[in-house]
């Protein structure tokens, strides 16, 4: 097969894509794979599991242990999640996300979401057990984020804001953060 | 009863180009795993649940009527992927899964596709507010009965991670002969890219959806924004373009519209691409008032481009079809409904 991109040399490579649920394959030589543009910072080696997994490979031994991880909710494994690049349950967002870091945010841009709450959620989780401490604790962690990211992004007066409230919060629910 | 109009029979804001606006949630139930995650008891149990619900709902008069994949034929499948009704990864679903449908076709309701619920709106012409409150209410409507899967930090919990956080994909359908016809799409995919909008098509008929690429960080508002914004500078870029060539050149505009109005009129046999080409031609004709129709009505052949597709045939034809035989069919159907003209 001739890599789809050069049209000239034998492709050496398969990519496989997964944008949407849907699977792209891409045939590719080395050379060509070389050069394409997988975000800055993803070096080629990575590219080859896919965005998703590319923290993975950065470190194999690091990855064995992945190898164990499942979520023990639906029982999607680090491994067919990595493969599929889908969540088997909401779960598997607790489960898989530390697990994958920043690479949401490289998908997504951003990793916090600003927009519509649902509605009726809270009137129907009977099972509710989340006291006003976690709650707290979930909100610094939000918090947290934003203040990282204000950071990286040098917006100063974002981040004292963000740093005052994070400090407010903490004193008013004495939680250890 | 009086009934509904279908949402490409209603009027909308800067029709010469937007055939239409859309809006689409993704949304999973808090209290099953996803689609790919679940068994077929567990697929059959979650769409009969939505099913039964989501039957006694009514949107602004709507009523909705169910569809189910598993007692549909492959000729009904398609025609409903044709009319954009339903996804393509819907109908090749082996597990449980159907889909709410409105009489008026603006709304469906998609049941165990990648996510549990799609909720898609539609609006004729640019009106993705419209859209918006249709499919905002009914995700209200639906979380009134069912907990979502939601998380503080990422919003809406979807199968894959490009959905996440508002779940929303909003979308323009555009018609632009113009743009496509002078090569100039490669150049704006580029541009618009930079500001996370994705350009797609196949270029049958110069229809090209725009779409968001993200979900997750910007609101849904700012979403629609962005999105408007662009689809502003794209309708903009075509209508000068479309002016400049037929400032060029009027008559030779005019001689190549009534030219592709004659071949649909009278020919014997049409593939589909030929005839999604010419009908191209009428609608940018109709839209530019280069064609003047002779009785009062919408100025769009939209709905002939959606009829002549092989599904939507092969219903009418109520068999299946040898390509010959469809695109004696088609060139039928056009002549049959084609608008008339003042020549």
């Amino acid at each position: 097969m001739l890599c789809e991109k050069c049209l000239e040399r034998e492709a050496t490579i398969i990519y496989t894509e997964i944008i949407n649920g849907v699977k792209t394959e891409h045939s590719l030589c080395s050379e060509c794979a070389k050069d394409m543009d997988f975000g800055d910072e993803l070096p080629f080696a990575e590219l080859l599991s896919g965005i998703l997994g590319a923290y993975a490979v950065e470190n194999e031994k690091r990855e064995d242990t992945m190898e164990q991880v499942v979520c023990p909710t639906c029982r999607m494994s680090y491994r067919d999640f990595i493969r599929q690049g889908v969540f088997g349950c909401e779960d598997c967002y607790n489960v898989f996300e530390p697990l994958i870091e920043g690479n949401i945010k490289k998908i997504q841009g951003n990793s916090i979401h600003t927009g519509k709450k649902p509605r009726y959620n809270s009137g129907l989780n009977m099972d509710k057990r989340e006291t006003v401490q976690e709650g707290a604790a979930d909100q610094i962690t939000i918090l947290k984020e934003r203040l990282k990211e204000a950071l990286e992004e040098e917006d100063y007066e974002e981040a004292a804001r963000l740093r005052d409230e994070i400090r407010a919060l903490k004193e008013r629910n004495g939680v250890d953060a | 009863m009086v009934s509904m109009l279908k949402w490409y029979e209603e009027t909308g804001d800067n029709e010469d180009v937007v055939i239409s606006s859309r809006v689409r949630l993704a949304r999973n139930l808090s209290s099953y795993p996803f689609p790919v995650k679940m068994s077929v008891k567990q697929a059959d149990e979650l769409v009969e649940e939505l099913k039964n619900r989501l039957s006694t709902l009514e949107e602004e008069g709507r009523s909705f009527h169910y569809v189910s994949m598993k007692n549909m034929s492959d000729t009904d499948k398609v025609a409903l992927v044709e009319r954009h009704l339903v996804s393509e990864t819907l109908i090749m679903k082996q597990e449980p899964a159907g889909a709410m449908l409105s009489e008026d076709e603006a709304v469906s309701v998609l049941l165990n596709e990648e996510d549990h619920i799609r909720i898609q709106a539609l609006a004729g012409g640019m009106n993705l507010e419209k859209a918006w409150r249709v499919a905002d209410k009914l995700d209200d409507d639906i979380n009134r009965s069912f907990p979502y899967a939601y998380h503080e930090k990422l919003g809406y919990l979807t199968s894959f991670p490009t959905n996440v956080g508002t779940g929303l994909r909003a979308s323009f359908m555009l018609h632009l002969p113009a743009i496509a016809g002078t090569k100039r799409l490669a150049g704006i995919a580029s541009d618009i890219g930079r500001f996370g909008v994705t350009i797609r098509g196949n270029g049958a008929g110069n229809l090209y959806q725009i779409y968001n690429q993200k979900t997750l960080g910007q609101t849904e508002q700012e979403i629609m924004q962005n999105l408007t914004t662009i689809a502003g500078q794209i309708i903009k870029q075509e209508r000068r373009i479309r002016r400049k060539i037929t400032q060029e050149n009027p008559v030779g505009i005019e001689d190549t519209l009534l030219r592709s109005y004659g071949i649909l009129k009278y020919c014997k046999t049409l593939e589909i691409e030929e005839a999604m080409n010419l009908l191209s031609d009428i609608q940018f004709g109709l839209s530019s008032g280069i064609l003047k129709l002779e009785e009062q009505g919408k100025k769009s052949v939209y709905p002939l481009m959606m009829g002549i597709q092989p599904a939507h045939l092969q219903r009418l034809a109520g068999r299946p079809l040898e390509d010959e035989e469809r695109e004696i069919i088609r060139a039928d159907y056009i002549k049959q409904n084609l608008p008339e003209i003042v020549i």
